[in-house]
This record gives C-alpha cells, structure tokens and sequence, in this order.
C-alpha cells in the first residue's frame, strides 16, 4: 500500500508576471510504500529541499498532484494535514526555553484543544515519544541545555508525539558528529519496523544511511527527474554516478558512499 | 520542582503588587496620614475633603492606571518578541506608538496646546487613529513578507517615518504646541480619570484576556514558523492577529499615558527570567503579573522626591530598563531562551 504519491508532478518556482516558471524537477511519479525507509539522494541545489516542501504542502506544485492516501495534499486542511505528515529539519531552532518534554508535548497539539492542555493520553503519547528516541533521562532538561545530537532526537520525538503515519526528515543529520549520525539513523530504521512509519529523509550521509534504507530516490540532474526503486538494485545498476555527473566522484559499493575517482 | 519554580515567581509578582498598591496610597506630594489614607479608602469621614479627593480622584486611577498600562505593554512585548523570534522586539520598536505620537502630534499641534476637554479626548482620537493606521499597514506588508525579520525591519522603517512627520509638524508648530506635545511625549499615569478608569480597565481585561488565547500558538511559533505550520498553525494568519492585539494594548496605553518606554521591552525578560521558562502557558501570567507590578514601581518611583511633585515616566523606566537589558547581553549564553 502507498501512503503518499505523486501524479506528474513538476515542482519549481512561479515566474514572475509573464516569465515562464523555474522548474526544478518534472514529470514525477513517486511513491512511498508504507513502513518503507526512503533515502532522496542528490547534489547540492538538485531541488531535495524543494521536493520536500512541495510534499509536505508548504510549496504549491508548477503541476501535477501530491496526494496522502488518494487525497491530493492541497484538498486537506493544515491541521488535519498536521496528523498525517511529521517534519524535521537540519537547523536548531528557538523553543530553547521549554524542557524536552514541553518540547515534545508540541507534537500533541494538532490533537489537543483550543487551549492546549494535555489529556492523559497525550502525556502518555510524549513519554512514549521520549523513550523511542532514547532520550528519556534528558525529559526535564532545558531544550537549550541538550548536544546537536540529543537535540535532533528531542525533534524526532516531537514528530513521533505526533502521531503521523508519514515522517519527512531534511538532512536530519547534517552538523551531527559520526556516533550520533549513526544512531539517529538506527532510530529511524527501528521507527520503521516497530511503528509501521514511513520515512522519507534526504541526507548526503550515505554511508551511515544505507544500511537502513528500504528504497532511494536519486536526483538525476541531467534528466530532471528522480529515479526510484529498491536500495542494493539502484546500487548495483550503478545509477548513484548520476547524482554528480561531471564531478571526479564515484560511488563505491565498498564503502557505501561517493570516493575519488581513480585517475590513470 | 520546575513547576514549584514557576509558582513561586508568580506568588511573588503578586505580593509586591500587593505591597506597591498601599505604598502608592501613601506617598505624594501632598502628606496625607495613613489613618486618614485609610479612611478615604474605606468611604469613611475624612477630616480634609481634599485629602479625599486627593485618594480618590487622583491615587487610586493613578496606580492603577500604572498597573494596567505595566501589564499591557509588557504582554504586547512578549507577543512581539515571539512572534519575531527577537529579544529586541518590543511595543515602541514596531512603529505602533510613534504612530500613535504622530497622531497626538497632529491634533496637539494643529490645536496649539489648548488643553481643553475637547481638546483631551481629540488627544485620545489622535492617537487611537495614528496607532490604528500603522498597523493597518503593518499588516497589508505582513501578509506580503513570509519572514517575520525582514517584516520587523519594515516595521522600525515606518517608525521612522512617522518620526520624521512628526519632526517636520514640531517644525511648523506654535510653542505652545510643541510644548504640550513635549510633556505629553514625558509620560504619565495621571491621564485616566475616575471616569474613564472602568473604561480603561475593561478594555485592557478584554485584549488581556484575548492575549490569554494565544498561549498555544505562541508555543507553536517557538520552534519558527515551519514547525509551526507542521503542527496545524495557520503562521500569517496568527501573526495577523498577534499584530493587531500588540497593537491595540500599546494603542490604549499610549493614548492614555504617552508614549511609555522600556517596560513592554524588558519585563517579558524579568518574567522569563524569574520564572525559568519559555512556556507561555507560565510566561503569559507571569508577565502580566511583572508589568502590573513594574508599572506600580515606576509611578511610586515618580512620586517618591514628594517635594517637586510627579517626575515624567519615560525618566524613571530606562533606570529599570538598561540594568536588565545590560543583564541580558552580558549573560546572553546563561539565557538561553533565544537560542
């Protein structure tokens, strides 16, 4: 079963007035199986970004649909789009004022009232959230007071709270030390199995990333399109050299991840 | 032992309200007995009728009108600074009341400096209006702008503005105009009269209370707008509405006491400081409580050297103000609040 698709979709940017739009990426045809962990792959300003906002309804698609289980995303309202889709993204934000758990606790709002306040279900929901992520010891510290590291699991608990069959994750790794890379990366895998969640996440952490990948969406710049499929196909078709085309790296199956190419 | 925290800071904002209140009773210019104080209160047989009418025509709207203008620009300061994401966002930086000023400036000026009852309630119009239109155009920009910087940036821009308008009328006008305007620009509590209080009052509880409504998605906006808008909030709309409700609090007080400086600045800092957290759930109440309290220090500070009468506010507020805003840049990495 497919939890989000898209439907010839282009994403890109309006053009102002007259101008034709700037399109990123077009044609798309994408699918996320449920309890699958999907790795979107590519260069440096190959529209990842893009693509995950236009996903997750925050940028409005050149054309084409995005839909969440047949209901194309721009028909659902924010707030019930808010318990179908989780994000996290790369940067530290503010919020560093609130303990970890008052933190994750803003996970709960889409379910809570006009008021905010917590049933007992939502506190048992937050303390569940804290324990996957491994961060239960931390649940009264100050946001502020945690590592990058606790910090980024704090923001994957307070997706998690929320309660949303889908998790988009942009470069949830980026500015992490290796140790802490490798273990958000097993916690998203261990999210997958024992949750049923479907994760999509971009990362250039390829190294720490595959080893839980299910499915990879690779960026082909050239053809401004993505190509999908299973992990260790992809991989041994050898279309990972198409993320850089033009560049002296290669993907070693060895490493897993990009090298040097070896010059003659 | 966090939530004892919390509690124990709001108890406290509550008792020097408590204790601020009957020290402004007691103190002014005039030395009125505290037995007699007492008695002008309870409704009691004073021996000077104007000891009375000094209680009650003048201390009692003073301080309170101190109270209430505390806690509406320090709430109209922390809806500001959250909704920016900036420690430095307060009422007097968005523009809202130089738009107020320039609206007094208009009347004041254009009337030359009769101080009228007419002339009084013209001052209210002008600065209700000039208020109003500022935000009017704050909020046509912010429903342009996505980033709330670049939105605070236009906001300062139209201070400035409004700055220069009234410095060109100042220009023109008589002296008397000007002089009128220049004490009006000092601050006062003494504006609002035992007629106009329950007024004041009540309009400041309903846009309090309005405040109150926030609590959530203030909390949203504290992990900046993208988060926000993932757990179901609306970001434009709501800062729509934040803007608006800041600037109708900083539009009443200043149309009721001047343009008062530094309070709806730093008191969002003392009450997050006091209370350790960022949680508006705590930090709503708690501010409200500081302003109150901080608007009470102030007028009882303006009143204490009896013998010259009342100093203007905007003399007393930077003395509260800078210390706390020194605290704050000195010991940025201890308060992490803004990280």
């Amino acid at each position: 079963m497919n939890t989000l698709t898209t439907d010839h979709l282009t994403i890109g940017y309006p053009g102002r007035r007259h101008n034709s739009p700037y399109i990123v990426l077009s044609d798309l045809n994408l699918s996320l199986p449920q309890a699958s962990l999907t790795l979107l792959v590519g260069a440096n300003g190959s529209g990842k970004s893009t693509l995950l906002r236009t996903l997750s309804g925050t940028q409005q698609p050149i054309e084409g649909s995005v839909a969440i289980d047949g209901t194309p995303v721009s028909a659902i309202s924010l707030r019930q789009r808010a318990r179908l889709l989780s994000l996290v993204y790369t940067d530290r934000t503010g919020g560093g004022g609130l303990t970890v758990r008052e933190l994750v606790a803003l996970g709960r709002q889409p379910y809570t009232g006009f008021i905010g306040r917590l049933s007992t279900a939502d506190r048992q929901a937050v303390d569940h959230a804290i324990e996957a992520v491994g961060i239960a010891h931390k649940a009264d510290s100050f946001a502020a007071a945690l590592s990058d590291g606790e910090r980024q699991k704090a923001m994957i608990a307070r997706a998690l709270a929320q309660h949303t069959p889908i998790i988009i994750l942009d470069e949830p790794t980026a500015f992490l030390d290796i140790a802490s890379r490798l273990e958000i990366m097993q916690l998203l895998g261990r999210l997958v199995r024992n949750e049923k969640k479907t994760v999509l996440l971009s990362t250039h952490d390829l190294a720490s990333a595959i080893s839980v990948a299910d499915r990879l969406w690779i960026v082909d710049q050239q053809a401004r399109s993505i190509i999908e499929g299973n992990a260790r196909q992809l991989i041994d078709q050898g279309v990972m050299d198409r993320v850089f085309p033009g560049r002296p790296v290669t993907f070693s199956r060895q490493l897993n991840d990009f090298t040097i190419k070896e010059t003659l | 032992m966090l939530a004892n925290r919390r509690f124990i800071a709001l108890l406290v904002f509550a008792l020097i309200i408590a204790a601020l209140f009957p020290a402004l009773m007691l103190v002014g210019s005039v030395d009125i007995p505290a037995c007699e104080v007492w008695h002008a209160l309870t409704g009691q047989e004073v021996s000077r009728e104007a000891w009375r009418i000094i209680v009650v025509d003048t201390r009692i709207p003073s301080a309170c009108t101190a109270a209430i203008a505390g806690a509406s620009l320090s709430v109209a300061g922390l809806l500001l600074q959250t909704t920016f994401d900036n420690p430095l966002a307060g009422p007097s930086i968005l523009g809202v009341s130089t738009g107020s000023s320039l609206g007094v400036a208009i009347v004041m000026l254009a009337m030359g400096g009769t101080a009228t009852l007419a002339g009084q309630s013209a001052v209210l119009a002008g600065a209700l209006a000039g208020a109003l239109l500022i935000m009017v155009v704050l909020v046509a920009v912010s429903s342009l702008l996505k980033s709330a910087t670049m939105l605070l940036i236009v906001g300062i821009l139209i201070g400035y503005l409004s700055s220069s308008a009234i410095s060109l009328l100042n220009f023109f006008a008589t002296q008397e105009g000007v002089h009128s305007y220049v004490i009006w620009g000092l601050g006062n509590f003494y504006g609002v009269t035992t007629v106009q209080l329950p007024w004041f009052a009540m309009t400041a509880a309903i846009l309090l209370a309005l405040s109150l409504l926030f609590i959530k998605p203030l909390n949203a906006l504290l992990l900046g707008s993208r988060y926000a808008e993932n757990i179901g909030v609306h970001t434009v709309r709501v800062r729509n509405r934040l803007l608006l409700l800041s600037g109708a609090l900083t539009a009443l007080v200043t149309a009721a006491c001047g343009p008062i400086g530094f309070i709806g600045l730093v008191v969002p800092h003392i009450a997050r400081l006091a209370l350790g957290t960022s949680n508006h759930a705590y930090l709503m109440p708690g501010t409200i409580l500081a302003g109150a309290a901080t608007g009470l220090l102030c007028a009882l500070i303006c009143v204490m050297p009896s013998r010259w009468g009342v100093m203007p506010v905007n003399a007393i507020t930077p003395i509260i103000g800078v210390p706390v805003i020194v605290y704050i840049i000195l010991r940025r990495r201890k308060i992490f609040y803004f990280n």
